[in-house]
């Protein structure tokens, strides 16, 4: 294993994507790695015809997914629009690198995103040598994935400022890139795309042109459906985490797992699972992801400063840091939540003691 | 088929799918069947060559009905057939053809029966489902049972939805899509019905026998069937197309060994008398949600793919880019954007997404998915936008001469016994209340009109008080058409009336427009449905900000209240509303009419002077007391438009909530310099307007007027001249020369001696004297003398 951190998707499922495309003999779109069929099993998971086991990237509804790997197939772009931890980035990055077999032509959206990430810079000294020249020009990832019909991706689009993201309409509908300070364009090659990933929940950003919105195909990835469905995501990914993170192997936290689940759960819905209490919601997202950190959190502690087993200690002070994102408002719902629902849950009593000695 | 030689050829269908029908249109011209045999009630073989009327249009229904001594509503059963429904298309292909057609299920003579009825009335487990029809007003629910399940009762074993089983089997969550992939979209031969009648034969093989008088009535209905197609069989028939719900079709394979059952089992059922009609039907009729047994889900969709099952190889991209048409001028019609490009979009998704999927056509999932994902932006429809566009809405036509329906009989006798004649000239009548005939004629025509058929028009009543009604009856042709359509709600003007009521109940959502409904409903006698209304009045009206829709509302409402006595009905309930709303009005009222153009201001303006009526006309103290607090509050309340704070004085002194003074306070301080012009105009409008008979005959009001104006400085007379001159000319040319008259006249009251010049009468005089040969009187000369100085 190599001293990367955190590698890219193409190359730590490699194996997976080269098995898929070795038996994958549907036809596929121009530049396209594998088929659409095989993309969406690649994100969904499955057993392939040779026994071998695809992992699941994606675990949810696969007509999502569907829609999403239609919709790259055709000249459309796709929007990929969730709460914050739905997996959008994830998504977009698992489909890049079935697609296209590289995901690394990425933008990332801020408010200080400019219209050179999204076109071409220039490569000043060569500029001043030698005056404007192809040479001279820098390309950006969209560029880059213009001239070899690759998927390029932007992150959180909403933050780019609008007149910024306006520059996308040209590359996305006439798929040329013009470059008037040398008189010529760059014209897209097949199997190019765009994958843009928003946040739908906080307000106050860029909201997108309509002359933009209507370049994008949308799917919204909604938050899991079932306990059980969340249980399995964290499971999964905490999994692939550990071992990139080259955490000591512990013995399976499920119990640990369904819990903090729980917890996330109930109170992003504001009713308890068994749909008999209501309960008040803090004003955090309280996501997937979010579950996932605290538990990793949790399993950190554990191989290091505890028993080597994770304990309602252990998961305590994420759990905390997780709920209490405003330490004033959420307050209240957190107590509400300990003293009515935690307290009262017999097999929970360790970690209603371990949450109380921390407050 | 097992047995080669025998004449059978079995179709078993869905009821109302398109694909079924296209499949069996196609298996029916290749077979060329010299006699067709359908599941349907027996009795409506007579009115069954109507089918193939030029003026038949679908959705139709045959309504059978037949009424049980003691009982007030006939028994009734419906067999709803859509366009795409394979029933009529196969009943119109044999008529064409001039095939023979039989209907072969068991008669409704003996369905309608008391056959079914459990043997104890402790079988709870049959009790929801012999209740089932009694829901929905004997309605459609009886219709057909087999095929598919309503979702509200999710346990497929006892509905016994066979296609449900499969879906579930096959990993489908919803039968209706499964059914639309594995049959309806498939390319059509004959194998598609080999298929299905295997599928349901292991279905039923694998189901446990089912028990209590719904099955039995189950089978009794395919030993009939089994009797007809022996008998058809024994008349010599050769090729004989056998279409019923593919349920049937493995129990109607076995004739020989069923027969001598089948005649003990048929033996001992009663009968009632059963007539069969045509009448009119509509796509949301068919809805599973609207308690129909065999309903489906989205009859615009199935007609929309009935539409394209026309040609000869059906075209998955025109059955997309047809409905995206269809549902992109939904959206522009809500004001939403959908250009054509969007549209091509969508349209390349979606045949992106049916490949993917393995499917040759796309299906409505996919189609709405795309919808949402391209032209929606990802966001869930509207739903009344995709629900009109599911429902598709069509009412269907019958021909004139079919046989006439229930509802037009009842309508025929109920108008000999009330002596109402239809005629096409107006006629006025005045129906006196207190009598038993003119309350029923008056009931009567009410239901009419609450059913959309304005027979008649309510016209002033000639006497006063409000037992008498005045009426102008007129028909039209029109008329007869609406009472065919209305035939859906019922057997019976009544019945009609009470299910269009409930109905109206469920869907409307504006507060007058039920507060009319209440008001007819009270008139037509309909009192059993009024805690429904008022239940839901109260709860659209909790929820409601806009106090004008209270106030519009009132007016019925309280007409309602104030009539309810006469036709003596318990009106306690409506008083509540009533009080609820003025009170609702009175706290919102203040808020609502702060800052008003001038435009605004006069349709509150028509509000509040509603408003005023329709209390003064309740005579309410208590709410009166309300009114009297708003108005004297409004009176005072800063920055109230001109208009409306004029009339609330008005209003004020007119009732003597403000005594002379205080009014006059008021108009002068409202009137004063310093306010804006343009408000001291409205003001005076407002306070003035249409009011010219009180100034004239209001001692007071013309005291505070002429005060007013007596008292103006010449600069602000002439800059309020023009403004109070709008006011005046709102008054009749009548009135306004009275006025001037009596302005005059009060005039003259000072200078009426001096109206005569004295001087030059006095000149007169002495020859006067003379010619009457009288002394003149001393008085009268002194003005001679006072003026006797001047030459």
């Amino acid at each position: 294993m190599s001293d990367v951190l955190r590698q890219r998707a193409e190359h730590q499922y490699a194996a997976e994507l080269a098995v898929l495309a070795d038996t994958d003999r549907l036809p596929r779109p121009p530049q396209w790695k594998l088929s659409p069929q095989a993309v969406v099993t690649y994100l969904l998971g499955g057993k392939l015809a040779n026994g071998v086991e695809i992992t699941p990237k994606y675990i949810g509804n696969r007509r999502l997914m569907e829609i999403a790997v239609a919709t790259l197939a055709t000249d459309r772009a796709l929007l990929l629009l969730g709460v914050p931890g739905t997996a959008k980035s994830w998504v977009s990055e698992h489909l890049a690198a079935a697609i296209s077999g590289d995901s690394s032509l990425l933008v990332q959206g801020t408010a200080g995103t400019s219209e050179e990430a999204l076109r071409y810079g220039w490569n000043y000294a060569m500029l001043l040598a030698k005056g404007p020249s192809p040479e001279a020009l820098v390309p950006s990832p969209m560029l880059n994935a213009m001239r070899n019909g690759r998927l390029a991706r932007v992150e959180e689009l909403t933050r780019i400022p609008a007149d910024v993201q306006d520059t996308l309409i040209t590359m996305l509908s006439e798929k040329t890139l013009p470059v008037p300070e040398l008189g010529i364009d760059f014209q897209a090659i097949k199997g190019f795309n765009v994958i843009a990933t928003a946040n739908n929940r906080d307000k106050g950003v860029n909201d997108l042109s309509s002359a933009l919105k209507r370049r994008f195909n949308t799917v919204i990835l909604p938050t899991p459906d079932s306990l059980h469905e969340e249980i399995d995501i964290v499971r999964s990914r905490l999994a692939a985490l550990g071992k990139v993170l080259e955490l000591p192997d512990l013995p399976p936290a499920d119990e640990q797992i369904r819990r903090v689940v729980t917890i996330f759960r109930e109170l992003r819905n504001g009713v308890t699972e068994d749909r008999k209490t209501q309960l008040k919601a803090p004003s955090g997202s309280l996501s997937t992801a979010e579950a996932i950190s605290v538990m990793s959190n949790g399993w950190a502690m554990a191989s290091h400063f505890g028993d080597g087993v994770v304990k309602a200690d252990d998961i305590a002070a994420g759990l905390l840091g997780a709920v209490l994102k405003d330490p004033v408002q959420d307050r209240a719902p957190w107590q509400e939540y300990l003293e009515t629902v935690v307290k009262e849950r017999d097999d929970w009593k360790d970690l209603y003691r371990a949450c109380r000695a921390l407050d | 088929m097992s047995d080669k030689d025998s004449p059978f050829h079995y179709f078993g269908i869905r009821h109302h799918g398109p694909g079924s029908a296209r499949s069996l249109r196609r298996a029916l011209q290749a077979l060329q069947p010299d006699l067709m045999l359908i599941e349907g009630p027996e009795e409506a073989e007579s009115i069954l060559h109507f089918a193939d009327h030029p003026a038949m249009k679908p959705p139709v229904a045959l309504l059978l009905y037949g009424s049980v001594e003691g009982e007030s509503a006939p028994r009734a059963t419906f067999f709803p057939f859509a366009e795409f429904s394979p029933e009529w298309q196969a009943i119109r292909l044999a008529l064409q053809e001039r095939v023979p057609v039989r209907f072969i299920d068991l008669p409704q003579s003996q369905n309608l029966a008391d056959n079914w009825q459990p043997p104890e009335p402790a079988a709870g487990e049959t009790g929801p489902d012999e209740e089932a029809p009694a829901a929905v007003d004997g309605e459609a629910g009886t219709a057909d049972d087999d095929t598919p399940a309503t979702p509200a009762q999710p346990d497929p074993w006892r509905n016994r939805d066979p296609i449900g089983l499969l879906a579930e089997a096959a990993g489908y969550h919803d039968s209706e899509r499964f059914w639309e992939h594995l049959v309806e979209q498939q390319a059509h031969a004959d194998g598609v019905f080999t298929a299905i009648h295997e599928a349901m034969a292991g279905v039923r093989a694998a189901l446990p026998e089912p028990e209590g008088p719904r099955a039995r009535r189950e089978a009794c209905r395919e030993a009939w069937m089994r009797q007809n197609l022996r008998a058809a069989e024994k008349e010599g028939f050769q090729r004989i197309a056998v279409v019923v719900g593919a349920w049937h079709v493995p129990a109607l394979q076995e004739l020989k060994k069923t027969r001598k059952d089948d005649a003990a089992l048929l033996k001992p059922l009663a009968k009632i008398k059963v007539q069969a009609a045509w009448i009119p039907w509509t796509h949301g009729r068919l809805l599973s949600s609207q308690g129909y047994g065999a309903g489906i889900e989205s009859p615009g969709w199935y007609q929309h793919l009935w539409e394209h099952y026309q040609q000869d190889e059906a075209d998955g991209e025109a059955i997309t880019i047809g409905w995206l048409a269809k549902f992109a001028q939904a959206l522009r019609a809500e004001g939403l954007d959908a250009s054509s490009a969007q549209l091509v979009d969508a349209g390349r998704l979606i045949a992106t997404l049916a490949a993917m999927r393995g499917r040759r056509l796309p299906d409505l999932d996919d189609l709405q998915e795309a919808i949402v994902s391209v032209l929606h932006h990802g966001d869930t429809l509207p739903l009344t936008l995709s629900r009109k566009l599911l429902v598709g809405e069509v009412l269907g036509e019958i021909p004139e001469d079919t046989p006439s329906l229930p509802l037009q009989t009842d309508f025929q006798k109920q108008c000999k016994s009330l002596r109402l004649k239809q005629e096409a000239d107006s006629r006025d009548l005045t129906l006196d209340l207190r009598e038993e005939q003119g309350l029923a004629k008056s009931r009567f025509l009410h239901r009419l009109r609450l059913l959309g058929i304005p027979w008649g028009e309510v016209t002033a009543a000639g006497g006063r008080g409000t037992f008498k009604e005045g009426w102008r009856l007129l028909w039209t042709p029109e008329l007869s058409l609406k009472l065919l359509e209305a035939a859906i709600w019922g057997q019976t003007v009544n019945e009609a009336a009470v299910s269009f009521l409930q109905h109206r109940i469920r869907e409307e959502q504006d507060i007058p427009a039920i507060a009319t409904l209440i008001e007819q409903a009270l008139v037509a006698d309909l009192a059993p449905a009024l805690p429904a209304l008022i239940d839901r009045i109260m709860a659209l009206s909790t929820h409601t900000d806009d106090v004008s829709h209270l106030i519009q509302a009132l007016e019925p409402l309280a007409n309602a209240w104030r009539y309810g006595s006469v036709r003596q009905t318990n009106t306690e309930a409506l008083a509540a509303v009533v009080s609820s709303f003025v009170l609702r009005i009175c706290i919102g009222l203040p808020a609502a009419v702060s800052s008003l153009n001038d435009e605004a201001a006069q349709v509150w303006q028509g509000q509040l002077k509603a408003l005023d009526r329709v209390l003064l006309r309740l005579d309410d103290a208590q709410l009166l007391q309300e009114w009297r607090k708003l108005v004297l509050r409004l009176v005072d309340q800063a920055g109230l438009h001109g208009l409306p704070a004029g009339w609330c004085c008005r209003v004020a002194c007119n009732h003597d909530w403000l005594d002379a003074e205080a009014a006059a306070g008021h108009f002068s301080r409202a009137l004063s310099s310093a306010n804006e012009i343009g408000r001291t105009a409205a003001w005076f409008e407002g306070f003035l307007a249409g009011q010219g008979l009180s100034l004239l005959h209001d001692d007071a009001l013309w005291r505070l007027v002429d005060d007013w104006l007596a008292g103006l400085g010449e600069e602000h007379f002439v800059q309020v001249l023009p403004l109070l001159r709008r006011t005046t000319a709102t008054f009749s040319k009548p009135e306004r020369i009275q006025l001037a008259a009596r302005q005059q006249g009060q005039a003259s009251g000072a200078a009426a001696a001096k109206a005569v010049d004295e001087m030059r009468a006095a000149r007169v005089l002495p020859v006067l004297a003379q010619i009457f040969g009288v002394a003149l009187p001393q008085p009268l000369t002194a003005p001679m003398d006072s003026t006797g100085g001047t030459p």
